[in-house]
């Protein structure tokens, strides 16, 4: 590695977006609003030069050209060669929504005399009369560049380059320092607030340095701190106007300098302090440690209520996504840790707890893990969620939802979790009309229409002790959080404490198209089906959740839609997962 | 995945296209066309077609050996229909029917692809998205398919001893042969893991399967040979965690020139992307042509994974490479 990086930093601010979550019932999660907050915006902004700013860009998309002009009064050349540039329609090819006619966010950077390579073969232009025009359009994250002769007024040549940004304005450059400047997070690595005038004392100084967000694909730049022989990045995205990490470099002249990028800082950073590190969590009662895995998701072990250990481990170990248009078409999807790792669609958030509240009372905690694919919302992309709830009284409910949007609206997911109840001394009993009736070897269940409950919704007890357990609440539709019924398969295997039954990672458990029980956890229990009463055991539990893009009912479903000048992304994720109900005799 | 297009007369070699090698869709496509477009640094190609397409029954210029069809695990052998006014296929072009000899899905997903010169075709596994087809155990296994008989087969276990590292699902990341001494280059990364960069870039003799030499502590992908700006054969490759590439001479024993290992140029913040790695790099006229792609070590794949074609150009009187163009 030629640059230093500085862990404990960086893991600390995530630490702070993380922990910051359950301090206000504001930022709490409601446990039946989740697609609100799944995907949390920016918070409202009080900056005068945000606020400034988005009103300047509401304007611009009022305007019949929805485009921001370069504005400079002593150039009248400036001036012309924009008023050529717009008036050619290849030029203005993007600057609204295709579909409705909507106006996107356009802004012209630069206007620069034009560079020997602008002039291609066949063009003729009297010296210092090809100027050359650069727009910027933040929805498609798209840089188009017209070369104008001024003097006949007529446009030489249009490019438009994807995911390309132009150089910044100087507007654009002083509102990305503003916005570092004041980060707290900035004033945090720095040991003090650093001023927007530059420099801003003898032995610091600042510099923009190019960057990209290529998951947002936002445009971004970095306004640079550099103290002594250091170097602080603060990547600013200049699309939402926020900063997104930060990172220390070394700056030492014989090294070479890295360029710090939004996905670079995200994938660090993520494995540095989730992945190669045990986090812990202690909150109302219950205690755990969590760590990302590299392909069975966020994993919790050695979970305490009340001082005692309930749960020895719970992960999830695979997405099987099989497609019904087409035999055996499917993926199965590891989730987990985004570098060095066998996941297929990886965490680049850090996990986040969050209050859930019931009747406007705090009722617990969850802790929850994202993943994504890069193109996401694109087809054929993913995107899942993995959430733990833990209950003041001791319930506990594990749970994952698809956000879409797979390669097809035929589309059945099956998340396979794995739970090690703690305990050898155990039973496994499913309710049967009148009577709980105990299992005696190994085996699976389908959860289907024909399924009977307690009149509390329980179809299965897990005694973890003589003394107590759980029952055991599948998904019914009743958890308010948008999930239609888990239509899940549950297996009971026996953890053997001598041989590995699935407690380290499991590379890929079985294969994306099986429609029937043999989804992986089966293979736990060949060549015989063993006694599995008073002793360890291991829980799995394989929901089964279609997709649909019918418009009233989507599921397991997500795209784009246009907001304001730009895209966003909308979901409509699919949660399935059982409830876990304290008993005690 | 890899296609590959041969025509009889072999003196230039075009590659493009989509397999999945790393877990990314990538199609392979390899043209011989005229004597006189021969590039400086390019060494003159010696490929020939595996003789079953034609035992087979199909016409090798209108073939493509391919290891990326997105419902097809292993290689397949795409045979296109001839069209009136072409004279080769394209890859996109429209298909007469797909092949699939019994033994091409024995070693589960492959991602690169190379040719000897005597129609033998040399491929590598690589997990597609998860492991499920692709055992750790076979990801260090150069597999051949036979040129007579189509049948593949393992080839040469690269590392049998060593179990690639669990938070690397990669082993084998680049194959190369070689025209002008009949030697594959292999690359593994399979020891390597975050902390430690433990990758080898192997030079085996052809027939004999023997180890010449071995370059140690590089992860390699994108491997290839050409003659330097001074006539030296080198191998240049891609550095799979940086996205800078190197060289490094081979003498006429095979050997690596170990202090002749340079940095020729990166592709760290250029492009849509800034942190591509090279996927696959080619001479062509005077100019070194790097495919760019997101790689980071995981079985990410997105439906269309982004790549970026930069081609660059040696300027002598400078002696460092300049970007010309990307796209």
């Amino acid at each position: 590695m030629f640059h230093k990086i500085v862990l404990l930093s960086y893991c600390f601010l995530i630490g702070v977006q993380v922990f910051s979550q359950h301090k206000t019932s504001q930022d709490a999660v409601y446990v039946n609003e989740y697609r609100k907050n799944l995907l949390k915006e920016t918070t409202v902004d009080t900056a005068k030069y945000i606020i400034k700013r988005k009103l300047e860009k509401d304007s611009v998309l009022n305007l019949s050209m929805p485009i921001k002009f370069f504005i400079d009064r002593l150039d009248e050349k400036i001036a012309v060669a924009q008023q050529v540039a717009i008036a050619d329609t290849f030029f203005t090819r993007y600057i609204f929504d295709k579909a409705t006619g909507k106006p996107l966010w356009n802004e012209i950077f630069g206007v620069y005399p034009a560079r020997p390579g602008d002039i291609r073969k066949g063009m003729t232009v009297l010296p210092g009369m090809a100027m050359r025009v650069e727009m910027y359009n933040y929805a498609y994250n798209l840089t188009t560049v017209a070369v104008v002769d001024i003097f006949s007024q007529k446009i030489l040549s249009v490019d438009h380059f994807p995911q390309t940004q132009p150089d910044l304005p100087p507007s654009l450059i002083k509102l990305a320092v503003q916005i570092a400047v004041d980060a707290p997070e900035v004033t945090k690595a720095l040991g003090f607030k650093p001023s927007a005038s530059l420099p801003v004392m003898a032995s610091t100084k600042t510099a923009l340095n190019r960057t990209r967000c290529e998951r947002s694909q936002h445009l971004c730049v970095a306004p640079t701190f550099v103290q002594g022989n250091r170097a602080l990045w603060a990547i600013v995205d200049l699309t939402d106007f926020r900063v997104v990490g930060l990172r220390w470099t070394n700056t030492s002249k014989e090294l070479e300098q890295p360029v710090v990028t939004e996905r670079k800082i995200q994938n660090e950073n993520i494995a540095d302090c989730y992945c190669n590190k045990v986090n812990t969590l202690s909150q109302k009662g219950w205690e755990m440690d969590y760590l990302l895995t590299s392909s069975d998701g966020l994993m919790i072990s050695n979970v305490k209520y009340k001082n005692q250990q309930v749960i020895n481990s719970a992960k999830l170990v695979d997405w099987h996504v099989s497609y019904s248009g087409t035999d055996g078409f499917g993926y199965s999807d590891a989730v987990g840790c985004p570098i060095f790792s066998e996941a297929a669609v990886v965490a680049t958030e850090p996990p986040q707890v969050a209050d859930i509240i019931e009747a406007d009372t705090v009722a617990g905690f969850m802790l929850e893990q994202k993943f994504f694919s890069e193109l996401w919302p694109g087809p054929c992309n993913y995107s899942y969620s993995q959430r733990y709830f833990f209950y003041t009284d001791g319930r506990f409910r594990m749970s994952c939802a698809s956000i879409g949007r797979g390669c097809g609206n035929n589309g059945t997911y099956r998340p396979v979790f794995r739970i090690g109840f703690s305990g050898n001394n155990q039973l496994f009993a499913e309710w049967n009309k009148d009577e709980w009736k105990v299992w005696d070897k190994e085996g699976w269940k389908l959860q289907d229409a024909t399924t009977v409950y307690t009149k509390e919704g329980y179809q299965y007890k897990l005694n973890t002790s003589p003394n107590g357990g759980y029952f055991i609440e599948p998904g019914r539709g009743q958890f308010g959080d948008g999930g239609r019924g888990d239509n899940a398969y549950v297996y009971v295997t026996k953890n053997h404490l001598d041989k590995n039954e699935g407690q380290n990672d499991l590379v890929t458990i079985g294969p994306c198209c099986n429609t029937d029980y043999q989804q992986g956890p089966e293979k736990f229990m060949i060549p015989i089906k063993e006694n599995i009463r008073n002793t360890d055991l291991i829980l799995w539990y394989v929901p089964q959740l279609k997709n649909d893009d019918t418009p009233s009912s989507k599921y397991c479903w997500a795209e784009t839609y246009y907001e304001n000048g730009q895209y966003k992304v909308k979901t409509y994720p699919c949660f399935a997962g059982p409830l876990f109900v304290p008993f005690h005799k | 995945m890899k296609l590959f297009f041969l025509k009889k007369i072999p003196t230039f070699c075009l590659f493009f296209g989509k397999t999945q090698l790393l877990g990314i869709p990538i199609i392979g496509f390899f043209l011989f066309l005229g004597m006189s477009s021969i590039a400086q640094q390019e060494i003159k190609p010696c490929n020939q077609p595996p003789a079953f397409i034609q035992t087979l029954g199909f016409d090798p210029l209108w073939t493509a050996l391919s290891t990326s069809e997105k419902q097809k695990m292993g290689a397949v052998l795409i045979a296109y229909k001839k069209v009136d006014g072409i004279s080769s296929p394209l890859p996109n072009g429209p298909r007469e029917t797909v092949y699939q000899h019994p033994s091409w899905r024995s070693a589960g997903y492959l991602s690169a692809i190379c040719f000897d010169k005597f129609g033998n075709a040399y491929v590598i596994p690589s997990p597609f998205i998860s492991m499920l087809n692709n055992p750790i155990e076979k990801l260090n296994t150069v597999y051949r398919i036979k040129n007579l008989t189509g049948d593949m087969q393992p080839w040469l276990a690269i590392l049998p001893n060593k179990k690639t590292s669990l938070e690397n699902p990669y082993g084998l990341l680049g194959i190369a042969y070689d025209c002008i001494a009949h030697y594959l280059y292999c690359a593994t990364v399979a020891a390597s893991n975050r902390q430690k960069e433990a990758g080898i870039i192997y030079i085996i003799h052809a027939d004999t399967k023997r180890k010449s030499d071995s370059l140690v502590g590089i992860d390699a992908i994108g491997l290839t040979l050409a003659l330097d700006e001074l006539g030296n054969k080198r191998v240049y490759f891609g550095k799979a965690r940086t996205g800078d590439i190197y060289s490094v001479a081979v003498n006429s024993k095979n050997k690596f020139v170990k202090s002749s290992l340079r940095k020729e140029l990166s592709l760290v913040g250029i492009g849509p992307r800034g942190d591509d790695k090279a996927r696959k790099i080619r001479f062509q006229n005077n100019t070194m042509i790097v495919n760019g792609i997101a790689f980071n070590f995981n079985l990410q794949a997105s439906s269309e994974k982004p790549e970026t074609q930069y081609k660059f150009q040696w300027n002598y009187a400078s002696k460092k490479w300049q970007l010309i163009d990307l796209q």
